[in-house]
Order: structure tokens, then sequence, then C-alpha cells
């Protein structure tokens, strides 16, 4: 009887990577979750924390800057709209033209920005160390529909194809004379007409993509053989409602104004 | 197993009938092929026939399309494709993305199917071996070169076991080895399975030995079929602008210098068949390895002692020792995974050497911008959906000469002549994704040649294209030569480079195994370069061989050492 070949039943190597995925994921909105629900510095410098001493754990600290740099923009205009435009802030640090810093503003900036890093850094661990169709086969182990499953697969595999295409646009204009090595002003430069291609060739890549997959029997029903078993314990189960509830008790008591952190 | 009766389609927004009336059919056990022009509507049969348009991208349909007795508009999607595998022409648009593994990637068919492990195993197993691919089977899709990326796509539709299979241009990316495993795999499933097969391909060679009956598409209507062999070797090829197969080609050559009688006894399919590719050692065969003259004065290229790696660690280029005169005209050939589009993007920066150095035009590349070696060094990407960006045609084109500086009338004439060159002038307000995949391709090369650069760079060129593109593609390369600019061309197309080039540089697994004048590469006795690259020479090559004419790498040259 023809057997799953060896290289397919890849033991994931360390204490994190050989967690079952849904542990993973909980962990990953878990710190996501906090890191914007609970205010002040506390949650989101722990959750940064974390996401990074994980990172480090399971030696991806390397291949975290692809997401760092996505995140950059969003980062960039926070710091900048709010240090300036912070609504109702009245200690003025420094003026930059009719723009001026508050004290207030550049606190809220800074908070706002650790946020979407460790959003971001959440997000690069949960996918760096959780092969896609593992995810997918876990999640419709427990009893999540086909569509469901393809829209979460697309939406994940979309990251690094998105981030190949910019390359590969950004290669493209490179070779005919776009300049975006050296100053800052080359680098910003070579952005500005990346937009526009990538979304446009990202739409045409998806009727082409569904097309594959639908010629590929996707949305035949019944559940997708699954090609290994993925580990899970009960221990694991546990934990995954403690880190649930807890997310949830952390978030309502920040709200609620019951948890004083700074 | 498949049968389209009164056959009518056009695209959601479409204004016109791309399909205007097809009845075919196709027989268990049979393989019908499909050629035609550009934009003759072949790539939209394939659609349709599959049971894909209208279902997954919508259009109008009229007419009966059966599969398997069924009407395709009550079939669902996944029903489709279990009577109906497809194979589109972009392999890489057909992987799903998610997988890890090409094992992995070729069982996500059969897995849909929720068909039990031990037979999804089975299946994979049975895929892979049938196109020789096992080796492949660990591998991270996402790192396969085209042609490998092709066979595993090809692969992933086998694993379904469709009683029918329609293919459009399979061998689009696959070196001229691949092509003839494909053709194997094909004519296997065909005659021990009983596999139908529609299959649409430029490589009317390929047909010739493939098909049982030829269809000939153009304006969207059949307009001639019959046994393979008869429509193959019929006028109306030429009429609707394909190219015939090369033993077509070569008997008409000769025939029509009167020298009919000199081919008398020679079976020329035979010898079109008979390759016996890869058995030659490459070890022994890089010590033989000679250098072409330079007739130029200047050097346009030189790569010094370079050895490339990609990040992952794969090593692409092992100490590669090349020279290339200014206004030389060169080819590079070698397998898939050769290192052929690693070398030459050496020389606009996009790849930078991780042991020795890449010199153009004298100066070396180190630390100069990608953008300054733009000024000097064109290059046309081998998939043009991976160059091509803007939202008109003639925007595309204008990119790389405004971004040299260029404005004005003479921007506008840089435009205007690139366009002109590939035959794509009356369509620079046309949205290059619109365009058929033959046409992007001639759109990536205008886009180079409007920035006027000194060193032209085409990879595979001739992808996709009909006989008009074809000829078209030759008389630019000319052109080119004759305006004194350094031609640089990577083809799988052996009758291309025979026809185009003055010099072709070998590669095998990132080495230079041979540089020399083309005349003397396919003149070799029983070319023991090019079959250890599994690489075959023009036909016309292997006649001149057979009768002892000495080196006849092209149909002119074969007639001339006739008349002589």
């Amino acid at each position: 009887m023809p057997e799953v070949p060896d290289f397919l039943r890849r033991q994931p190597t360390g204490f994190y990577r050989s967690l079952n995925p849904a542990t993973k994921l909980v962990i990953a909105v878990a710190t996501a979750a906090i890191a914007f629900g609970v205010g002040g510095w506390t949650g989101p410098l722990s959750m940064l924390l974390l996401a990074g001493l994980t990172a480090a754990g399971a030696a991806i600290t390397r291949r975290l800057l692809p997401y760092l740099l996505a995140a950059s923009p969003l980062v960039a205009s926070i710091l900048l709209v709010n240090t300036f435009l912070y609504p109702g802030a009245s200690d003025p640090l420094f003026a930059i033209g009719p723009f001026t810093a508050t004290a207030t503003g550049l606190t809220a900036a800074f908070q706002a920005s650790l946020r979407v890093t460790a959003f971001a850094l959440s997000v690069a661990v949960f996918s760096l160390t959780t092969p896609t169709d593992d995810l997918l086969s876990d999640l419709e182990r427990r009893g999540l529909g086909r569509r469901a499953i393809f829209v979460i697969g697309a939406a994940i595999s979309t990251v690094p194809r998105l981030l190949s295409r910019a390359k590969e646009i950004v290669d493209a204009q490179r070779a005919r004379g776009l300049d975006t090595e050296g100053s800052l002003r080359n680098r910003v430069r070579g952005l500005v007409p990346l937009a526009g291609p990538l979304v446009a060739s990202t739409l045409v890549e998806v009727e082409d993509r569904t097309i594959a997959l639908e010629a590929r029997a996707f949305s035949a029903p019944g559940r997708r053989t699954p090609l290994r078993t993925l580990p899970d314990s009960n221990v694991q189960r546990a934990a995954r409602w403690a880190i649930a509830l807890t997310t949830v008790a952390l978030i309502a008591l920040s709200i609620a104004g019951a948890l004083r952190l700074p | 197993m498949l049968q389209l009766r009164e056959v009518r389609y056009r695209y959601a927004g479409g204004n016109r009938d791309i399909l205007a009336g097809i009845d075919l059919d196709v027989e268990a056990g049979q393989v019908l092929g499909i050629v035609g022009p550009n934009d003759a509507g072949k790539s939209t049969l394939c659609l349709v026939a599959a049971g894909l348009a209208p279902a997954t991208i919508g259009g109008r349909l009229d007419g009966s399309v059966r599969l398997g007795g069924a009407e395709t508009r009550d079939l669902r999607p996944y029903e489709a494709a279990q009577r109906c595998g497809v194979l589109l022409q972009r392999p890489e648009l057909q992987l799903t993305g998610t997988a890890e593994t090409v094992f992995e990637e070729i069982a996500f068919g059969p897995r849909n199917l929720a068909l039990d492990l031990p037979t999804v195993v089975e299946r994979v197993e049975w895929a892979l071996a049938a196109l020789n691919i096992e080796d492949l089977a660990p591998r991270d899709p996402k790192h396969l070169s085209g042609g490998q990326a092709q066979l595993v796509a090809l692969a992933s539709v086998l694993a379904l076991r469709p009683p029918l299979l329609v293919l459009d241009e399979p061998t689009g990316q696959l070196d001229p080895a691949g092509t003839r495993l494909l053709a194997d795999a094909l004519l296997s499933l065909a005659s021990n399975r009983g596999t139908a097969i529609l299959i649409v391909e430029q490589r009317t060679g390929l047909l010739a030995r493939l098909a049982d009956e030829v269809a000939v598409l153009d304006g969207g209507r059949i307009v001639a079929r019959g046994p393979a062999a008869a429509v193959l070797s019929s006028p109306v090829l030429d009429e609707v602008g394909v190219e015939p197969p090369p033993v077509v080609r070569v008997r008409r050559a000769v025939e029509a210098a009167g020298l009919g009688h000199r081919l008398g006894g020679l079976d020329l399919d035979a010898i079109d068949r008979s390759w016996p590719p890869g058995t030659a050692d490459a070890t022994d065969i890089v010590l033989r390895r000679e250098r072409a003259p330079d007739t130029a004065t200047g050097e346009a290229a030189r790569w010094e002692a370079v050895d490339f790696a990609y990040p992952d660690g794969t090593r692409a280029l092992s100490g590669v020792d090349l020279g290339l005169g200014e206004g030389a005209v060169v080819g590079i050939v070698g397998q898939n995974g050769a290192g052929k589009s690693t070398l030459v993007r050496h020389l606009n920066g996009l790849l930078r050497p991780t042991i020795g150095q890449v010199l153009v035009r004298g100066r070396s590349v180190e630390g100069r911008h990608v953008a300054e070696l733009a000024r000097e060094v064109g290059l046309a990407f081998q998939d043009p959906d991976r160059q091509i960006f803007a939202g008109r045609v003639a925007s595309e084109v204008e990119f790389g000469p405004r971004m040299l500086g260029r404005s004005g009338q003479p921007l506008a004439d840089a435009v205007r002549m690139a366009l002109a060159a590939v035959g794509l002038e009356d369509l620079a307000e046309a949205v290059p994704f619109d365009l058929g995949y033959a046409k992007r391709k001639l759109l990536g090369i205008a886009s180079i040649l409007a920035m006027e650069t000194p060193i032209v760079v085409l990879d595979e060129p001739t992808t996709g294209q009909d006989a008009v593109g074809l000829a078209r593609l030759r008389g630019l390369v000319a052109a080119l030569a004759a305006d004194g600019r350094t031609v640089i061309t990577i083809s799988h197309d052996m009758r291309f480079v025979a026809e185009t080039t003055e010099r072709v540089v070998v590669m095998g697994d990132g080495r230079v195994l041979a540089d020399a004048m083309t005349t003397d590469v396919f003149a070799e006795p029983g070319w023991p370069i090019l079959r250890s690259t599994f690489l075959e020479p023009p036909l016309p090559a292997r006649v001149g061989t057979r009768l002892g004419l000495g080196s006849t790498p092209t149909e002119a040259a074969l007639v001339a050492a006739l008349l002589a």
C-alpha cells in the first residue's frame, strides 16, 4: 500500500513550531488583541516583547524584516498624524511651520506604533512557523467550510505573493531606468509607481487562480483528505481556552478602567 | 468524450464572439491538435471545452459543449474537473501557492476529491512518474524554474485522472528534452489509458508526432481539419500564419530549389524523431570548449570567474568566464535551470556575482545602480507578465525612455519605432493585460527597444509566437545587428538561434560548456555538446550531416550546400 513519503512527515523543530496550528493561531490573535485592547504602555510593550522572544526562539528573526517593512508606511503615518495633529492636546513641544508637535500626541503616536508593530510581528511569527496547508487542514478538521478555508488560505498566501510581485515590478522598472537605490528619496520614489500596477496585476491573478482552483476540484463536497495528523493534546486544548479567556478578561478590565497598568 | 456543436462564446463585456461557431469532437484515445495564429481563439476554446467558461469566468455561451455526455452548463466546476483536466498557458498560476512541496501540490486535486490517503499517494506517485519528475517531489513549488513548474502543473492535472485533457501550449516554457518527455507521456496516456487529448500548440513539429488529427482555428472558426500529416503539410497553415513542422519546411525549401531528388532516400520524419538525447558526458566537453573569434574591436560584456548562488543556497553559476564583443549577435542555449537567465541578469545589476566580476562595455558593474546600467543594457524578461505593469500599451513602452531622460518628440518617436518594430502600432491605447500572451511578449520586447540601448537581451523571445511573430522577431534581430547593437538571445528554439545568431554559448549546470560560432556548434560530429545538455540541433543540420554536407544549421544553408 502506498505510503506518504518521509519528507512529508516533517517533524517541526523547536517548541513553538511543534505546537498545533490552532494553538499558534490563538496565541497570534491574543497577542494582537492585547496589544490593541490593553491601554497604556504595558499592553503593546509586553506583546512586542512576547512576539520578539517567540521569533528568536523559533529562529526566524531575520525573516521578520519584510513584515516590518510592510507595516512601516502605516507606522510612519501614525507617528506624523498623532504627533502633530492629536486632537485636544495642549502641551506643545516644538513647531514645524504651521504644525505643532505635542507631548500627548507623541505619547499616543509611540503607543499606537508599538501596537501596529506588535500586530505585524504576531502575524509574521504565526505565518513563518505554520505551514499554510497544516493550518487549513486543522481548521477543516474543526469543521470550517471549504469556502472559508479557501479565503483564509488565499489571504495568507497573498502576502508573500504580493511581496514577490512588488519585487518583480520594481525590478522591471529598475531595469528600465527607475533609480530606487541609494538615497531615501530614490527609495521612496520607487514606491510611488508601484501601487497601481500591484493592485491591477493582483486582480488579474485572482481570476487566473480561481480558474486554476476550480480546475482542480477545489469546490468538491466532502472533507479533504488530510496528508498527516497534526499534533494536539489536552494541555494545548486547555492552554487555548486559558489564553482566549485571559485575553478577553484583560481587555474587558482595561476598557472598564479596572486594570491600572502604566 | 468532448463534443462541441455550434459553439459561440464571447467574454463578459466583450463586443464580439471569440468563438464563432465551432463544431468538433475528441474521442477516447484520440489526440486532436489545434493550431492557429495569435488571437485565433485557441485559449478561449480551451476554457470553453474544459467547462471553465462561462461557469467560472462568466461570458455568454451559445451552442452545446458536452463533456463525457453531459452539458458543461449542467456540471458544477468540480464535476467538470473530473471529466476534463486543463493546463493553461501560465503554469505558475495553476499552482495553489499554499503547498510546501511538489508532492503536496500534486496531491491537492485528489485530496479535494476526498479520496482515501493510499489512493492520493498512489495517484501522486503515478503522476510524478508519468512525467519523470520524481526528484522534484520534496522541492518547494515556489522555487521551480518555468519548465519545472509547467511539468508540475501538468502532473497536478493528471493526478485527477481525467478521461480528457485540454492543454494550452503545454511546452511553452519547456526545453527540448522536457518537450520530448511531455510528448512521450501524452502518447502513453492516449494509447495506454485511452485519454482523449485536445492540445493547442505553436510547435507544429510536436503535433506532427503527437496528434491523430489537427484542426486549424482562425478568427474563432475552424477553417481546416483532417489527419495531422495532411493538415500540417497543407498550404492553409501558411495562409493563416502558422509555421509548418520542420520536416515540411525542409522538404519545401529543398524542392523549391529543384533539389527534391537529393532527399530521395531520406526519411525526414525518422530523422526528426530519432534524436538520441543526453548520452554524452558534459565533464569531458568542458575541456573541449573553444572561444569564438570576436570580430568587433570593443567588448560589450564580460563575466570574469563569476559564481552566483541564490539566497536559499541554490548555486546558479559556477566559474563563468565569457566575453562578448561589441555588435556580437549571440545565442545562449541550455536546459531549463542551466543558468541562462541568471547569467544575463548580471549584466544590468539585477543580480550581483557572489564571486568574480562583471564588466559592461569595459566597466565593472560593481557599485553601479541598475538604473544607470539600464542606459547600456535593455533586458526583455522571459515572462512578460513579470515586466509589464502599466495600464496602457504606450505608457508601458514610454516608461524606459522617459526614465532615461527622453521627452517630447524624441520620446514619441522612440515609442512609435518600438511598437512598429513588433507590430503593435495599432494597439498603443490598449490595456496590456487585455492582450494575448504572444502580444504581451512582444510588448515586453518593445518596451526594451524603445530605450535604444547598445546591448539588447531577449529572454525566450519566440514563446507563443505564430509565423508572423517569428518572422518579425527574426527581422528585428537582423535589424539590431545591422545597427551595430550587441544582441543576446536566450532561446530553446534552435531554429531561431541558428537563423539569427552568429555565435552560440551553450550552458549546463551554471557553467559555460561551449562558446563557438553557430555553424560550428550545429556542425559538430555527433553533437556531443548539445546532447550533453539535452538540446537538439535543427532538422536541416541533421539532414546535412546525414548527407555529408558539413554545417547546414538552416534551411537556406542546407539548400546552398546541396547546390554546391
